[in-house]
């Protein structure tokens, strides 16, 4: 068994102002591997000092087709991965990728889906629409981008046979033309599926929506790799933490980890590992969002932001209020 | 009609796969009384971490046995005890995190990280005591010495000295690792544990007059917040490292080799792609891993999917059945070297998550890279295939193979 095999550039097109979509055809005959809607794909890139990397893309095709479509997205303060493969997949070329794996798999059986797509996380999104479309299961697609310039695959939208069942909102549109998220769910059905990818600060607003209308967790499904996230580390900021029982306010530097600014403060948590494996800091949150960095918390907690590791996790609001 | 379920882990099929068991425990009875072990079975993914985490179970489970004895094995193992209760396992706050920060100052992932090179070599000299052509029990010729030699090296210990603390720690595992019905058990651990003691009293001595840069010489010079660890917290600590660094590395090893030899298509793929070594290690964790279950004494009466438990109770939560549970793993039971996310539970959750995670992680790559890499032909020999009768542990006593 091969983990890595070549494909080659067949079709290179510009898909949006800085996305590139490859369609990758078998070199030497050889078909590709199957794949299921949801599916990525390893492919190896370059960085900015040009040491090899992977990166994950989703397959964006129909899972019938004999070639494999992947669109690449080129973010200003991307780690490097996809600024190679814009320079260097051009027509013709050959790259190396893994074999199709999926961790966002539809689900089987007639159940209604919802699929939520914000920016590039479009792309596992369109596959699952042209699945649930075959399979006659009834979806509704809903599709957030910046503008009509940057968002990829406006147009196969707009001739698939199921444009009808798909919303898109432009942050550039007026209010009126744009669905609010929390439209999303209305008239949504017991046991609706809700599929979405995209940036997480995206992810987490929907599936807390999602939450809140009272979908059940197991229903919830989210893509999680890397490659839709803005691909830097964000730098350590300072942000506040706000003592819900005292209204006390400490302010936690970019040097030092929560669990420090509470102990200065004289407020001590609970910690073993100090090292966000274990999850004995974790602190309920009551207002303001989290950026967690621990491994502890499962996805769907994660998601919820109404707790975080203080020994390594920090907040992506100037504030949080802990339920301390 | 179904047959009653019935966990009961010294049935030798149940040793050799618990597995199905565990499958139709989460099914049928995902919070199981078990008559043979007098205790609850907790069997899924989600009840599992909740045993781990909450505060209404507490993992001191030996005082609440050693207070019930009344006869002389409460005598017996006082001396035990004495250390046993300085295990961080075994303590809870504020206790608890005084000495785990003062543990975290030294064995930190920078220290771990640093020790890739010596590993390799340890690997490499076992491995070149290995005649060609024959067959050798796995377990006892690499997989027993390899987390031993690196734990006494930490510790700065001669190797030397290895055979004499391993039947000491075998003592002690007597009473811990609650096997059954061996004779004279209790004695047997108090002085695998008194001679353990005094061995790492010397060494204490010895460091304290002549520091070097090993961990027993940092944790005497750790301090936190101006406190250090005790005379007997070091004894204690000393004992526990030695026993948590090597016994359940050497059945991660064991077990992992194992399920290569019993997959040959995911060898394959390791060998063909060494940089999946990664998350076949996280993967080897959760297929069969080392950690049967962890034990813990219900502390609060509360109830878990319905059941009603009550103070003083024992559980069990089955990390190797949560490992496999179909409610938060896809294709459970296929052992997939590039699985990601891999949330497995082996190192536990919670307070009492394993210290010397990085470390475990870091031997298995090295070691099984290598026999991937150098032994091509690798593969089962004739001869008995053996799990040991543990409940809480689980591994493999035999493994005979042929490293070609």
């Amino acid at each position: 068994m091969q983990e890595t095999f070549e494909v080659l550039v067949e079709r290179r097109m510009q898909g949006a102002a800085r996305i590139v979509t490859l369609e990758l055809a078998p070199v030497a005959g050889a078909a590709l591997p199957p794949w299921t809607a949801g599916a990525h794909i390893d492919v190896q890139s370059h960085d900015g000092a040009g040491r090899p990397v992977q990166r994950q893309y989703s397959l964006c095709g129909d899972e019938g087709d004999a070639h494999w479509c992947i669109a690449v997205l080129d973010a200003p303060g991307a780690r490097g991965g996809a600024r190679w493969l814009h320079a260097a997949a051009t027509q013709g070329r050959r790259l190396r990728v893994s074999a199709p794996r999926n961790n966002f798999r539809l689900h089987d059986g007639s159940a209604p889906a919802l699929l939520v797509a914000g920016g590039i996380g479009i792309t596992p999104i369109l596959a699952m629409a042209r699945a649930l479309h075959r399979r006659g299961v009834h979806f509704h697609l809903h599709y957030y981008a910046r503008s009509a310039a940057s968002a990829v695959f406006l147009q196969a939208l707009a001739e698939a046979p199921f444009a009808a069942q798909a919303t898109v909102s432009l942050d550039e549109a007026p209010a009126a033309e744009r669905q609010p998220i929390s439209r999303i769910f209305d008239g949504a059905v017991r046991g609706t599926q809700l599929y979405v990818c995209g940036p997480f600060g995206f992810m987490d607003a929907v599936t807390r929506e999602a939450t809140q209308r009272g979908l059940a967790p197991t229903d919830i499904h989210r893509e999680l790799f890397a490659s839709v996230e803005p691909e830097t580390v964000s730098e350590n900021r300072s942000f506040e933490l706000e003592i819900r029982s005292s209204g006390q306010v400490v302010t936690v530097g970019p040097d030092m980890t929560a669990v420090d600014a509470l102990a200065r403060a004289g407020i001590e948590v609970v910690v073993s590992c100090e090292q966000g494996l274990c999850g004995s800091c974790l602190t309920r949150v009551v207002d303001g969002l989290p950026e967690h960095r621990d491994q502890f918390l499962l996805p769907e907690e994660q998601a919820r932001n109404d707790c975080f590791t203080p020994c390594c996790s920090r907040a992506r609001t100037g504030r949080l209020v802990l339920d301390l | 009609m179904t047959t009653t379920l019935c966990y009961d882990p010294t049935d030798p099929d149940v040793r050799r796969d618990p597995f199905p068991l565990y499958q139709r425990l989460q099914d049928e009875d995902p919070v199981h009384w078990s008559e043979p072990l007098r205790s609850w079975i907790i069997t899924r993914y989600d009840d599992v971490r909740h045993v781990a985490l909450t505060p209404d179970m507490s993992s001191n489970r030996l005082q609440p046995f050693y207070d019930s004895l009344k006869d002389e094995r409460r005598d017996i193992l006082s001396g035990v005890m004495r250390y046993l209760n300085l295990w961080l396992v075994f303590r809870a706050p504020p206790e608890h995190t005084r000495v785990r920060k003062l543990l975290n100052s030294v064995f930190t992932p920078a220290l771990v990280a640093s020790m890739q090179g010596s590993i390799a070599g340890t690997v490499d000299h076992i491995l070149a005591r290995i005649e060609p052509g024959r067959p050798v029990d796995f377990m006892r010729e690499v997989a027993v010495l390899l987390p031993a030699y690196v734990i006494l090296d930490m510790l700065s210990v001669p190797r030397d000295h290895f055979p004499e603390i391993k039947k000491w720690s075998d003592d002690l595992r007597l009473f811990i690792g609650t096997a059954r019905g061996e004779q004279d058990k209790y004695t047997r651990a108090r002085d695998g544990a008194d001679r353990m003691a005094d061995y790492f009293r010397d060494v204490i001595r010895e460091r304290r007059e002549v520091p070097g840069d090993d961990v027993v010489s940092r944790m005497i010079a750790a301090s936190v917040d101006g406190h250090a660890l005790t005379e007997d917290e070091l004894v204690a600590t000393c004992m526990l490292v030695l026993f948590g660094g090597h016994e359940t590395t050497t059945n991660l090893l064991g077990s992992a080799l194992k399920a290569l030899l019993d997959h040959p298509a995911q060898r394959e793929r390791l060998s063909a792609n060494p940089a999946l070594i990664d998350t076949a290690v996280e993967e080897f964790l959760r297929f069969d891993g080392p950690s049967n279950s962890i034990a813990r004494v219900v502390a609060v009466d509360h109830e878990i999917a319905g059941r009603a438990l009550r103070k003083g109770d024992r559980v069990f939560a089955m990390i190797n059945a949560a490992n496999r549970d179909p409610r938060r793993f896809e294709r459970p039971h296929e052992l997939d070297l590039a699985r990601s996310p891999n949330r497995h539970l082996t190192f536990g959750q919670g307070l009492h998550f394993c210290l010397g995670a990085p470390l475990a992680r870091l031997e298995a790559k090295v070691c099984l890279s290598t026999l991937v890499e150098r032994y091509p032909a690798m593969r089962a020999a004739p001869g008995p295939v053996d799990w040991m009768d543990a409940l809480v542990m689980r591994g493999l006593s035999t493994l005979p193979v042929h490293l070609d």
